[in-house]
């Protein structure tokens, strides 16, 4: 079998966040069939092409971190390889790097441990440490404790602005001895707009930027991770 | 610089805060090739196609793959697409005030010049005013003044223009594939102000398939007849002759979301030889048309390629009829790089399906097998002029089970002329028959796997068929029929689905009625019908209501038998099959269900 495994990633933003997870794959799929780089398909009755997406997000919110795994049964160049399905996607979606999967890996659904995002808040005057506190409320609020990895409060750097730039780092899944809980964006969401509310200050943007693979402590991107791979 | 309005995009954004399915909306879909509004012409039209149901299931609908194709494919004429807002999309608009916009370009409706709606089947005549109201676009065309855009529809609908007199500039009977550009470069003359609307609309109803229902005057006696029409010259349906002369769609839009069929559509024959007598198609698409196998099996890899898509259908009113067939399949699937291609085959007849076919077919992924016996006995098959006899049917099913199927849907229709108790109970066996059959010959390990959907249809009395005069059954009756059905098969791998009556009994109504329909059809939508083609959504009672209004009884049109020397609403259409045989045909099969009595 000459076949590789590649890992690719994508946006998705403006129109085509509205599409789900499973239209995305749809697309993708007739785009590499399009490319006419031959996909391996699963066996049984009703044979599905191999590609493994990372964790879905909700309708509506804007991706940098769209990461795929896709078997092809050509020995196909990773740069063609995106250059070429880049090509059938005319500009939709836009894969910014594809690289091989060494043998041996495990696929990205498996892999992933922590999805972080970047939220927008805007109508910002109090002083930082009380929108701290807020933002702890916002996480007791729904009980998300435990599903949150880390969060980080950034201001922008600009100084005259009145945004506020929130990073939370959700758990994808239950990870072994550490009793947490998978994060649900939609929950923090509304709980974190009810307590915004009552200081007139609203959600400006959601963001998913990147997933982690947890690994001896550290955070790696599911890039980083295949460099790390012995 | 022509004045076009259109959505922001912003706007589009807040519109679709908490809509359900937001991918219905946003266009940028593979294959899109409408004009830059900005760079449109002075001469140029702009013609809106629009599909009064939801994007999914207008989507695969292969009449606006092409005429969408033919429009944007002509240098100074641009065609944008509308679907039916569903009802949480509607809603956010009403609310926002925010008029109907074109998925492409977001243009509003009223800043096109035509708009075109695909009339693909009664139940949708509804949506269609709930479309032109969403677009801020008056319903009954003589309200509308002449810079407003025109309307007009097409479709198997359209065969019978009388109901949708109201509201249509004009209508196109028949192929649109020829009639669209000689339409479109006569709407070029007028709105460039070379002629006037009236010398417009006179110039196309000159041409085969243009029907313009000003032009026509339906006189009622008062005992509420239809007595006459006036003029008596009838609008000859538009016939493309060579189905090879119009290229298939190989660059069709590819739905981002996905539609009822996905999947690469290719139609193959046009017509239908066969003659089953209640079959309105069968009668309106004649003749048959076929496309040359070769030029089929070079354009099928063609759009299969350009596509992606892994499954391609071949469409026809009887595919298994085709008879190249066998040759096509092996064609595509041997010359297409796509190894799991899989074919589906929709309207197979139960006679003409082949070893070979369920052979070439079984290779790729299996799709689910649909068969029509439409009646349980051969008496009724008879009347019904559906040629073929219960070992046809068990052989068939015999065949695809031994290749491997393990599915299997059956079309069955009751309430057919002269059916009786005993004939309904043949379906319930036949049903079984069926059922036992597959499952004896299955491979054993698959027999657990067997199931079977079978689908009861209320018979509709359909214009230009020999049962027009027909009438149809009662909603009563027609119940007890179906829990004959239900009470004598109770095997747990058999599905019995039917259509609800009532909504057949509007569908008959709506087909067969005359231009005062237009108006119940009007105060019907405006008593909130809508998606009347949807069972959850279907509701009989703003039609009921507008009946009454209106004072016309439903039964009129759908409980009597028609005086075979009756005026029909629908004479002034030539379908190109002639009366006079029809009504031989209806007359024999009366002598026939008589005889039996």
């Amino acid at each position: 079998m000459v076949g590789k495994r590649i890992r690719f990633k994508f946006s998705k933003i403006g129109v085509f966040r509205y599409l789900s997870h499973l239209d995305i794959i749809n697309i993708i799929a007739r785009a590499i069939r399009r490319a006419k780089i031959k996909l391996e398909y699963s066996k049984g009755f009703n044979p599905k092409p191999k590609i493994i997406f990372g964790p879905p997000i909700p309708l509506g919110i804007n991706s940098f971190a769209e990461y795929a795994d896709v078997n092809v049964s050509d020995d196909i160049d990773t740069k063609k390889f995106q250059f070429w399905l880049n090509n059938q996607l005319e500009g939709r979606i836009t894969i910014s790097n594809a690289i091989e999967i060494p043998d041996g890996m495990k696929n990205l659904m498996s892999q992933v441990d922590i999805v972080e995002y970047l939220i927008e808040i805007e109508g910002y005057t109090c002083r930082e440490d009380s929108i701290k506190e807020l933002i702890q409320q916002a996480v007791k609020g729904i009980d998300t404790e435990k599903s949150i990895y880390d969060i980080k409060l950034l201001k922008r750097e600009c100084e005259y602005s009145n945004i506020l730039l929130l990073k939370v780092y959700g758990y994808t899944k239950t990870l072994r001895g550490r009793a947490n809980r998978v994060f649900k964006l939609k929950d923090f969401l509304e709980s974190l707009k009810n307590i915004l509310t009552t200081k007139n200050m609203v959600i400006k943007s959601v963001l998913k930027n990147e997933l982690y693979i947890l690994k001896e402590g550290k955070k790696l991107t599911p890039f980083e991770v295949l460099q790390s791979f012995v | 610089m022509r004045d076009i309005k259109s959505l922001e995009y912003e706007k589009l954004e807040k519109l679709l805060r908490g809509i359900e399915k937001p991918g219905r909306y946003i266009d940028n879909e593979i294959g899109t090739s409408s004009k830059d509004p900005g760079k449109l012409k002075p001469d140029s039209v702009i013609v809106a196609l629009a599909f009064p149901d939801i994007y999914e299931v207008g989507m695969p609908n292969i009449g606006l793959q092409i005429l969408y194709d033919i429009i944007n494919r002509h240098p100074s004429f641009s065609a944008e697409r509308f679907f039916a807002p569903w009802t949480d999309m509607e809603q956010q608009l009403r609310e926002t005030g925010t008029r109907l916009f074109s998925l492409e370009n977001r243009i509003f409706m009223e800043s096109f010049d035509l708009i075109g709606f695909s009339l693909q089947h009664e139940l949708l005549f509804s949506n269609t005013l709930n479309m032109l109201d969403l677009g801020g676009i008056r319903l009954v065309s003589e309200e509308r003044s002449v810079d407003t855009p025109l309307i007009c529809a097409g479709g198997p609908a359209t065969v019978n223009p009388a109901p949708m007199s109201r509201f249509m500039d004009f209508m196109v009977i028949g192929d649109g594939e020829e009639v669209i550009i000689p339409v479109l470069e006569n709407l070029a003359r007028f709105r460039t102000g070379t002629i006037d609307k009236d010398s417009f609309l006179r110039q196309i109803s000159t041409m085969d398939g243009i029907y313009v229902p000003a032009y026509h005057k339906y006189i009622y006696s008062d005992g509420g007849k239809l007595e006459k029409i006036e003029p008596g010259n009838k609008t000859k349906k538009a016939v493309l002759s060579d189905l090879d002369d119009i290229h298939i769609v190989t660059r069709p839009i590819i739905p981002n979301i996905k539609p009822v069929h996905d999947r690469f559509a290719v139609e193959i024959m046009r017509g239908c030889g066969r003659g089953c007598r209640f079959c309105q198609a069968g009668f309106t698409n004649r003749p048959v048309r076929s496309r040359s196998a070769d030029r089929l099996i070079e354009q099928s890899i063609e759009g299969l390629e350009n596509t992606g898509y892994d499954e391609i259908s071949f469409l026809s009113l009887s595919t298994s009829d085709y008879r190249d067939l066998e040759r096509l399949i092996r064609g595509v699937s041997e010359k297409t790089e796509e190894e799991r291609l899989s074919i589906s085959l929709p309207s197979m007849r139960l006679d003409s399906f082949t070893m070979g076919i369920a052979e070439l077919v079984q290779q790729g992924r299996k799709t689910g097998l649909t068969f029509a016996p439409e009646a349980g006995s051969q008496r009724m098959r008879d009347i019904i002029n559906k040629n073929i006899t219960e070992n046809d049917i068990l052989d068939c099913i015999e065949l695809a089970f031994r290749k491997g199927w393990e599915k299997i849907k059956l079309y069955f229709m009751i309430g057919f002329p002269g059916e009786t108790g005993e004939d309904v109970l043949e379906i319930a066996a036949l049903i079984k028959k069926v059922a036992t059959r597959a499952r004896n010959v299955m491979p054993r390990d698959k027999v657990k796997r067997f199931n079977m959907n079978v689908s009861i249809n209320v018979f509709n009395p359909k214009p230009f068929t020999p049962f027009q005069w027909s009438s149809q059954e009662g909603v009563g009756s027609l119940k007890k029929k179906f829990k004959l059905i239900l009470d004598n098969v109770h095997q747990r791998y058999i599905k019995i689905s039917w259509s609800d009556p009532e909504k057949s009994r509007l569908e008959c109504t709506l087909s067969r009625g005359d231009t005062r329909i237009g108006k119940v059809i009007e105060d019907a939508w405006k008593n909130g019908a809508k998606f009347d083609n949807w069972a959850d959504l279907f509701d009989a009672s703003p039609w009921i209501d507008s009946f009454h209004k209106n004072d016309i009884k439903i039964g009129y049109y759908t409980d009597r038998e028609y005086n075979t020397d009756e005026i029909l609403p629908w004479d002034v259409v030539d379908i190109g099959v002639n009366k006079e045989s029809l009504l031989s045909v209806y007359r024999r099969v009366r002598k026939v269900i008589k005889d039996k009595a």
